[in-house]
């Protein structure tokens, strides 16, 4: 009798630990579904804000030269190798913030994505110029607050602190112990190109404020470059398939004024070609701005097909 | 003798009620399974038809062949020079195995993607996975495919087949 007992006892043991099995990894894949979805769909549309809501569980973001995924534990994980999603190393909580931003040299080339929780505080040191443009930049879903270069940052057990400065007004006040990163802005314009220095690991670049904020959401310089690195193959297919469309434009428009514009445009398009890399930002920018220039040439009453 | 033979038919009275507790167990344990499968095949059928509806608007949006006009995008509407040409960098990235093939098979998956005229019935397929499949859906997208070199219009579905 104790047997069967014994044997009733550890079938139904058997079937509680499978089901629990069973409902980790549903509780994991639709956690997967939901981002997924929100990632693909707020990479339709510029300026999207989401609050993801989910359970209490830590998701660990990766990007790694040839590899990118981000992991839920238990083995769970989801490649992401071409997305260009900017993230904290680790996301905890139960909501999360996704934003996106179109990045447009000078046409669309892909489209951001910036995650991030509301246990991370962003903390803008001011510099009387370009600091309160930059604060005016971030979501306001975000925790975010400007301060003066001397004033103490208190803890106040965020997961997460990212100090954002720039070059000459760096913050010298008391700042927590742990979790806190630094980044240090060196740029005339925010919105065009500049350098990024990133806690003692060393500099960077970025191209357009995109660039720039997915330097601010990034856990650090590794992560920042890798999923730049994915930008810049997206900027060159685009580039490469741009350089072809006006080469059949120029091919088929008799317009001589029009035929004359294509040629810059081809000749600007092949400059950015030449180093598609974010080492290049000054050159990529001024070739942009010029692309840009010639496509409001072909606006101005010429009767040319654009370039975008 | 009479005690034991008492004891033997309780004996074998729980037993058979243990068996027919097991055996009720085991026929509510198959009919939950059966459940539980139609459920997972009903899931099945509805995340099939949400990613087909989520990739039709990914490739609605996808700069690389949508039309823009003094910088702003028109949804809705593919331009047909981009269109050809992306058509001919994932077909020649396919050959040599470039990065960009691999781009588009992530983004894509296992579908066949085309974009019919309606006035001329000319079909240009843009990416085709060529794997096996046992069965797809279809989705046909009603655009406007415009011609920047004749500044011309013209009416066209986008098809969409997705395997599974």
């Amino acid at each position: 009798m104790f047997i069967v007992g014994g044997i009733i006892l550890l079938f139904f043991v058997f079937v509680i630990r499978s089901q629990t099995d069973e409902a980790d990894i549903e509780l994991a894949s639709s956690i997967i579904k939901n981002l997924d979805t929100v990632i693909k769909s707020s990479q339709q549309k510029e300026g999207n804000l989401n609050i993801i809501k989910i359970p209490d569980v830590k998701i660990q973001f990766v990007c790694e030269e040839d590899i990118s995924f981000y992991d839920l534990g238990n083995g769970i994980t989801k490649d992401i190798p071409y997305d260009i999603i900017f993230s904290q190393g680790e996301l905890s909580g139960n909501q999360i913030i996704s934003w996106t931003q179109s990045w447009d040299v000078p046409f669309r080339i892909s489209f951001f994505q910036y995650l991030t929780t509301r246990n991370a505080q962003f903390i803008i040191v001011d510099d009387e110029n370009k600091a309160t443009e930059l604060l005016n930049m971030l979501p306001n879903n975000i925790t975010k607050k400007i301060i003066n270069t001397n004033e103490p940052i208190k803890d106040y057990n965020y997961d997460y602190y990212k100090i954002i400065q720039f070059k000459g007004s760096e913050h010298n006040g008391e700042k927590p112990t742990e979790n806190v990163h630094i980044i240090t802005i060196d740029s005339e314009d925010i919105n065009s190109f500049g350098k990024i220095t990133f806690d003692n690991e060393g500099e960077s670049s970025f191209l357009k404020k995109e660039s720039l904020l997915g330097a601010i959401f990034s856990e650090d310089k590794a992560y920042y470059e890798c999923t730049m690195k994915k930008a810049f193959e997206r900027l060159e297919t685009l580039m490469e398939l741009n350089k072809e469309r006006i080469k059949k434009l120029s091919a088929n428009i008799a317009d001589q004024k029009c035929f004359a514009i294509y040629g810059f445009c081809i000749e600007e398009i092949d400059d950015i070609l030449l180093t598609p890399k974010l080492s290049n930002s000054q050159t990529i920018y001024y070739q942009s701005k010029e692309l840009a220039r010639d496509n409001q040439n072909l606006i101005r009453g010429k009767n040319c097909p654009l370039i975008y | 003798m009479s005690n034991n033979k008492k004891a033997q038919i309780q004996m074998g009275e729980s037993i058979a009620i243990i068996i027919i507790i097991m055996i009720l167990i085991i026929f509510a344990l198959v009919f939950y399974s059966k459940i539980k499968e139609v459920d997972i095949s009903e899931k099945k059928i509805l995340f099939q038809d949400l990613d087909l509806i989520e990739l039709s608007q990914i490739i609605y949006s996808l700069p690389e062949i949508q039309c823009s006009f003094a910088e702003v995008v028109d949804y809705g509407c593919i331009d047909l020079l981009k269109y050809y040409e992306l058509a001919k960098i994932i077909n020649e990235s396919f050959k040599d195995d470039k990065i960009q093939y691999f781009y588009y098979r992530q983004l894509f998956g296992n579908t066949k993607i085309s974009l019919e005229t309606i006035k001329d019935e000319k079909t240009v397929n843009l990416y085709n996975s060529n794997r096996t499949w046992t069965s797809k859906s279809v989705m046909n997208m009603p655009i406007i495919a415009y011609n920047p070199i004749n500044d011309t219009k013209l009416f066209a579905t986008l098809n969409i087949e997705k395997y599974d």
